[in-house]
């Protein structure tokens, strides 16, 4: 439970006799990239608020850093960075100016900030743009100063909502591997609320799947991509004839639990990782022409889709 | 709540507004003629220039004042809608109270400028003529209304910020306050040769009345019904 930096527990919440979070359950553990994901109005961010102590839920419990999020104590708050989606920076003043004023109100001390908010500027490779004003910044530059300014008391947990949408690629692929050194290194836990599912697959090591204000899915990102740790394998054959062959072979392999032939080429689901080599010498010993073997993979996508679906067809019956 | 949050919150405002540069100057010099002009129109009817100096005190000095702080305000309002800043503030750990008296504490210190300045005309107008033989002065009731008028208009500007924050800075929520100006002003223009006792104890009662709405206001204002209207 200590190793919990985030415990949420049958939280609800309802506005405008809507219920926009319906007994939403789950913890996240200390150091992890842990993503959110949900279409919109999935209810994603009403949970942030919620854990940003912003909007309290009607029922349930949330602790952030063992606290309330609403009654911390301002020491505990100084624990949390966060991002939202409207940026939070003053396009009227400078990028120092901006964050000048977050870090006094994070308490940093007068001797302290100067060099501090330096640090953070070079960080996010805005070093050269300290007195720009930031309505001269484009949206990649914006969305990197604001995570100079989340990140200028030391947070131990970074909350980021939706960081790399409407960002060019260049500005993605920067943020993402931001966010990655700064899990890595640093040992800050991030939440992320996203719709963007390569963005959460690429990050991500936990995630929860939302819709409509209810929990479909949560876990860790490689069981849910590999249900029931099972590896599905496509092998290629340098001559067709050979196919009745392999799926005679096949038929009698106890670690075999699935396969099929199409396009060219055999799909074949194992029952676990160890029996890839196994599968390898049988094939070998059997002298089957093998051209190439492949894992497949279960992209998030696929997971997603069939969550969606599944639901839809739920509603629809 | 911390000094400090207050200091960081008016200053951040301060260069906010003062970064609208033209907004700000033309409102600042717009109202600096309204509390020259307006005021002085209906001072200079007054013979007597001691009274002159205490009626300007007693309502003309709050009237430029209020206006200052209306003009100063519209600035704080399109700077909320156009910068969408206020959920960010709202999750750091200032409490409602340090923005409040922080983004006030900015209108305070502007807006106290024009009004100085249009009290320093008022004094030379109501002594030149006479050939600074012998100064003139405010009575004792207008120095009292003179220490006492600063503190009430900070009471009305966080009561108008207070309600900016309830109203979602709307632009319609500037009618309440430009209200009040309109109310001290006639009140002036109305009750210009009169400047006793009557008039401390309604600035004093106005002084209680402001300080103690502003408190029930707060007490009942929470972040999520900000954010919500967001």
């Amino acid at each position: 439970m200590e190793n919990n930096i985030i415990e949420v527990s049958n939280v609800t919440k309802v506005l405008g006799g809507h219920a926009v979070l319906s007994d939403i359950n789950f913890q996240v553990p200390k150091g992890l990239v842990f993503g959110i994901l949900g279409p919109n109005g999935s209810g994603k961010t009403t949970l942030l608020r919620i854990l940003l102590g912003l909007i309290t839920p009607d029922t349930g419990e949330v602790k952030v850093l063992g606290q309330n999020p609403v009654s911390m104590t301002r020491e505990d708050k100084n624990g949390i960075g966060f991002v939202l989606e409207d940026h939070g920076v003053n396009e009227r003043l400078t990028a120092y100016q901006n964050i000048d004023f977050f870090a006094q109100v994070y308490g940093l001390a007068k001797e302290k900030r100067r060099a501090r908010i330096l640090e953070m500027l070079d960080k996010v490779d805005l070093s050269a743009y300290i007195k720009k004003p930031v309505g001269t910044f484009s949206k990649g530059m914006k969305q990197r100063l604001s995570l100079a300014r989340a990140l200028i008391h030391e947070p131990r947990i970074l909350f980021l909502d939706e960081p790399t949408s409407n960002l060019d690629p260049e500005g993605t692929v920067y943020i993402r591997n931001l966010i990655l050194k700064l899990s890595s290194e640093e040992g800050i836990t991030i939440y992320i609320n996203s719709h963007d599912l390569d963005e959460v697959e690429r990050i991500c090591t936990r995630i929860v799947i939302m819709k409509h204000g209810n929990i479909m899915l949560q876990g860790a990102m490689a069981d849910l991509l590999r249900p029931n740790n099972q590896t599905t394998l496509e092998v290629k054959l340098e001559e067709s004839e050979a196919f009745p062959k392999l799926v005679n072979l096949l038929n009698t392999l106890s670690f075999v639990t699935h396969f099929k032939i199409e396009k060219g080429a055999a799909f074949i689901e194992l029952i676990d990782d160890s029996s890839r080599l196994t599968l390898f010498n049988t094939l070998a010993q059997n002298s089957i022409p093998i051209k190439e073997i492949t894992q497949i993979k279960n992209s998030l996508e696929d997971l997603y889709i069939s969550i969606v679906k599944e639901e839809e067809h739920h509603e629809v019956q | 709540m911390r000094f400090n949050d207050i200091v960081a919150v008016a200053k951040r405002e301060l260069l906010v507004i003062t970064n609208y540069k033209f907004s700000f100057l033309v409102l600042f010099l717009g109202s600096f003629y309204l509390g020259t002009y307006l005021s002085m129109a209906y001072t200079n009817l007054i013979p007597d220039p001691q009274i002159r100096m205490d009626t300007y005190l007693a309502f003309f000095f709050l009237s430029t004042e209020i206006a200052c702080s209306w003009a100063l305000s519209t600035i704080q309002v399109q700077d909320y809608m156009r910068q969408r800043c206020m959920e960010t503030i709202l999750a750091t750990p200032l409490s409602l109270a340090s923005i409040l008296l922080g983004k006030s504490l900015a209108i305070f210190i502007l807006s106290y400028i024009p009004s100085l300045l249009c009290t320093i005309i008022v004094f030379c107008q109501a002594n030149l003529p006479l050939g600074l033989t012998a100064l003139v002065f405010p009575s004792s009731v207008g120095w009292i209304l003179f220490f006492i008028s600063p503190v009430l208009l900070f009471g009305i500007i966080c009561l108008n910020t207070l309600q900016l924050m309830y109203l979602n800075h709307s632009m319609g929520s500037l009618i309440a306050v430009f209200v009040i100006y309109l109310l001290v002003f006639r009140t002036g223009a109305h009750f210009s040769s009169s400047i006793g006792l009557t008039v401390l104890v309604g600035y004093v009662l106005g002084l209680l009345c402001v300080f103690l709405l502003s408190y029930i206001g707060l007490k009942f204002l929470k972040k999520e019904r900000i954010v919500l209207a967001l």
